[in-house]
């Protein structure tokens, strides 16, 4: 080994490659983060930011390349030692316990001990001054489980504040604070970076991140691609760095705006407990195809789930004439809503059921006969949609789970327009499939949009958003911060909005 | 530390499962006709068993686990003693020996459910099939015996207080609440909450998992001394019971089956309720048929409890 003499940054990433399944989420990243500096991670949906995060501190480990931490190369690399190391990171995902109460959670390994026993005491007090820091005045005996969304973001920033890091890792620590809080985290990190701490920092609001930031190092399908000083960037270069240019001419036509039709899905005031999402409004009207747009895990799914039934939500739905919220899928489907799900494989699909079982299942009353399932009409049922859809293969018989990821998706596709609602509603229906198949599932949405059905879509590709949606809402924070149409629904437009979304206000 | 009244506030299921246990001993000591403190010290001693099987099902339970052998362990235990002490007369000796065998099925079961991530269902399952047939070819039928000072033990007296009486607290305060105040306490409702969360906040998940099912094995062996204590003697047939009572217990004092949540203390109550129950009702000349009938249900009623309290936090919640 080549002696390095104090080495200048904090953490190396070089050549760090991470796939999963058949997916490049990182295709060779280099990133230094020196001594006291706060470098901005930027880029779209899926260019693999919180990937490599999660490599940074030790949750994943890269199939190629090397983690150095202050010079020194790791092997096998877990959360644990990343913390030893003197990483903290407060992922996208909270990771609190429930059960235990906030001081526990602030300090779930490492508190202080008096001989084989937690000192209780001595921890409090760092908890409390963890605590102290990001402001939050809870008391160390409540339960997590009783907090609040924002409350939860303060004790787990405090979590990764207690160990006093040198590095502090912050994937978008701000989503659902108050102003005053957000305020008070962005004062902070300056502090931080005085006191020699490094910090990486991602969050959607450009802002934000112009007023923290020393560097951009900006992202773009699983590559760093361009790695600038804050003060040599504006805020719209900065978005013109991280779309993309692929243009891609796999989408059907969209009609011409025609004359208003008839509203069938009609949402005001649609709200979540315990999550920012609130104040949400939108109407989906025959005929029209209308995405939910902006990065990932801003609510989109969420309210998705909460028009379709699986989720309890405050506020108005309004499907014809049936009013929500429902209560089940089942109120919804009857009301004439389905939710085509995001994890085809956890809720789309009963994978060891053949494919013609799984195409009626929701439907099994329509293919039965004195209560009993006919298995021909199962039968007619599913030959007409294979070839509907044209699944491959045209095999009722197979196990679902021996198709094709796309084919798959077709047939959870399928089984919806079996079910034939007047409101279909999509979760992201072409993740993780290949580019001949999300061509034909644009066509079939389109087509259920021209038979006059209502399409309620969710997506984290803006190319495909931008080409199959007659109208997009952009999702922020949980709320909705833009709505794009006609010459308006460009990549740009739609990434800076989903990088502006302003804070809650107080 | 958590003050008594902040305790009871977040597992209000104990303070409930503490008031029901108090109403069944009062009505059994009320109907019991001579109630001597001979017959109060067996009658205790007879919890003892069960009393520390659930503590060890209950830590488990905490995991996100659930082992289905701690009455198999139990009884190897007390084959182990009873026969290996029979003519040698070396009790100590062979209650040693036997904790070490409950030991090692505990972490054998550690092992498989942690590092090889096999169900624990299925895990204990087998491992409690395997030690149960280990018991049997060490004691085929039931016999083998201990000296009569070892069977003695639960009927002295220190001071005024049956020995046993004083174990019932003493086991849970000195055995567990060291470790609850341990890391490891705090890794393993961490743990039962949430493995990936546990895993990123850098807890040792894999030993935090494997240590549950050493200590249920040990809590189950200790439960099989005691109640080598109690007979004198060895039976291969006596801890079936044991496995589901402990987990019935342990829900009854509000320990959640999904993981995370619940208080030792709370397992204590709740397999006092379960087993004082029957003494009320044989104390009450409850013929043994409706002795079922009224313990199924009464448990059916228990187990509502604590999830009818969870009920009401829950709403408040949600109109706030």
């Amino acid at each position: 080994m080549t002696a390095v003499a104090e080495p200048a940054d904090v953490v190396e990433l070089r050549g760090v490659r991470k796939r999963f399944g058949g997916v490049h989420a990182l295709k060779g990243v280099d990133l230094a983060v020196p001594r006291a500096s706060v470098i901005g991670l930027a880029g779209e949906n899926g260019a693999g930011k919180s990937t490599l995060l999660k490599v940074l501190s030790g949750v994943y480990a890269p199939d190629e390349g090397t983690v150095r931490y202050a010079g020194v190369v790791q092997e096998r690399l877990v959360p644990a030692k990343a913390r030893a190391a003197g990483i903290a990171a407060v992922a996208q995902e909270l990771s609190l316990f429930e059960h235990l109460d906030v001081a526990e959670n602030v300090l779930p390994v490492g508190a202080p001990r008096r001989g084989p026993f937690v000192d209780t005491r001595a921890r409090d007090a760092l908890a409390a001054d963890a605590l102290a820091l990001v402001g939050s005045r809870l008391s160390l005996r409540t339960m997590v489980r009783e907090l609040e969304f924002a409350d939860r973001q303060l004790v787990e920033i405090a979590r990764a504040l207690v160990s006093q890091p040198k590095l502090l890792i912050l994937d978008e620590p701000t989503s659902g604070l108050k102003e005053t809080e957000v305020e008070r985290l962005l004062e902070l990190v300056g502090r931080l970076r005085e006191a020699g701490t490094s910090i990486v920092f991602i969050t959607h609001r450009l802002s934000e991140m112009f007023r923290v930031c020393d560097r951009f190092v900006v992202m773009k399908d699983g590559e760093t691609v361009a790695d600038r000083a804050a003060a040599d960037v504006t805020p719209d270069e900065l978005v013109r760095l991280m779309v993309g240019r692929r243009i891609e001419a796999m989408f059907p036509s969209k009609p011409v705006a025609a004359e208003p039709r008839e509203v069938l899905l009609d949402v005001s005031g649609l709200a979540v407990p315990a999550t920012p999402i609130s104040d949400i409004d939108l109407t989906v009207a025959r005929g029209e195809i209308v995405g939910l747009a902006g990065l990932a895990g801003q609510g989109q799914t969420e309210i998705l789930e909460g028009i379709a039934g699986i989720r309890r939500v405050t506020g108005k739905v309004r499907v014809g004439r049936a009013k929500g919220p429902f209560r089940s899928p089942r109120r919804a489907l009857r009301a004439g809503v389905w939710l085509v799900p995001e994890d085809r494989k956890r809720h789309g699909l009963v994978l060891d059921l053949t494919v013609e079982r799984n195409l009626t299942l929701p439907t099994l009353d329509r293919v039965s006969r004195f209560g009993m399932v006919v298995p021909s009409r199962v039968r007619a049922r599913a030959e007409s949609t294979i070839r509907e859809l044209s699944i491959r293969p045209d095999e009722p018989e197979l196990d679902a789970r021996l198709l094709s990821g796309g084919n798959q998706q077709k047939v959870v596709i399928g089984k919806a327009t079996i079910v034939d609602p007047e409101v279909y509603v999509f979760a992201d229906p072409t993740r993780g499939i290949d580019v001949g198949t999300k061509a034909e599932v644009y066509a079939l949405v389109r087509r259920l949009a021209d038979a006059g059905k209502a399409v309620l879509l969710l997506s984290t590709d803006t190319t495909e958003i931008i080409g199959l949606c007659d109208r997009v809402l952009v999702v922020s924070s949980g709320r909705v911060v833009a709505e794009l149409a006609g010459d308006d629904l460009t990549e740009e437009r739609i990434t800076a909005a989903s990088f502006s979304g302003s804070a809650r206000s107080a | 530390m958590v003050s008594p009244l902040t305790f009871l506030r977040r597992e209000p299921a104990v303070a409930v499962a503490y008031i029901v246990l108090a109403a069944i001993v009062v009505g059994w000591a009320v109907s019991v006709p001579q109630l001597g403190i001979l017959a109060v010290t067996n009658t205790i001693g007879q919890k003892l068993p069960i009393v520390c099987v659930t503590i060890g099902a209950a830590i488990v339970l905490i995991s996100r686990g659930v082992d289905l052998s701690v009455g198999a362990t139990l009884t190897l235990v007390n084959v182990i003693v009873a026969k290996g002490t029979d003519g040698t007369g070396a009790v100590w000796l062979w209650v040693v020996i036997g904790l070490t065998a409950a030991l090692a099925a505990g972490l054998l079961n550690g092992i498989l459910v942690a590092v090889y991530r096999l169900s624990p269902l299925i895990v204990t399952l087998a491992t409690s099939s395997v030690l149960f047939g280990v018991a049997l070819y060490i004691l085929p039928i039931p016999g083998g015996g201990t000296p009569s000072w070892f069977t003695r033990i639960p009927l002295l007296l220190v001071g005024p207080v049956p020995l046993v009486a004083l174990l019932l607290v003493l086991i849970p305060v000195v055995l567990w609440w060291p470790l609850k105040r341990s890391p490891f306490g705090t890794a393993l409702y961490a743990v039962g909450n949430d493995e990936a969360a546990a895993f990123t906040a850098g807890i040792r998940v894999r030993a935090t998992i494997a240590s549950a099912y050493v200590l249920a094995g040990f809590f189950a062996g200790l439960g099989g001394v005691f109640l080598t204590m109690n007979a004198g003697s060895g039976d291969a047939g006596i801890g079936l019971p044991y496995t589901l009572n402990s987990i019935a217990g342990a829900v009854i004092g509000g320990v959640a089956l999904s993981g995370g949540r619940g208080a030792i203390a709370g397992a204590v109550a709740g397999a006092l309720i379960m087993s004082f129950l029957n003494n009320l009702l044989f104390a009450l000349g409850v013929n043994t048929y409706w002795q079922f009938v009224v313990t199924g249900v009464l448990l059916l009623l228990a187990l509502s409890v604590p999830l009818v309290l969870r009920r009401v936090p829950a709403r408040r919640e949600r109109t706030a």
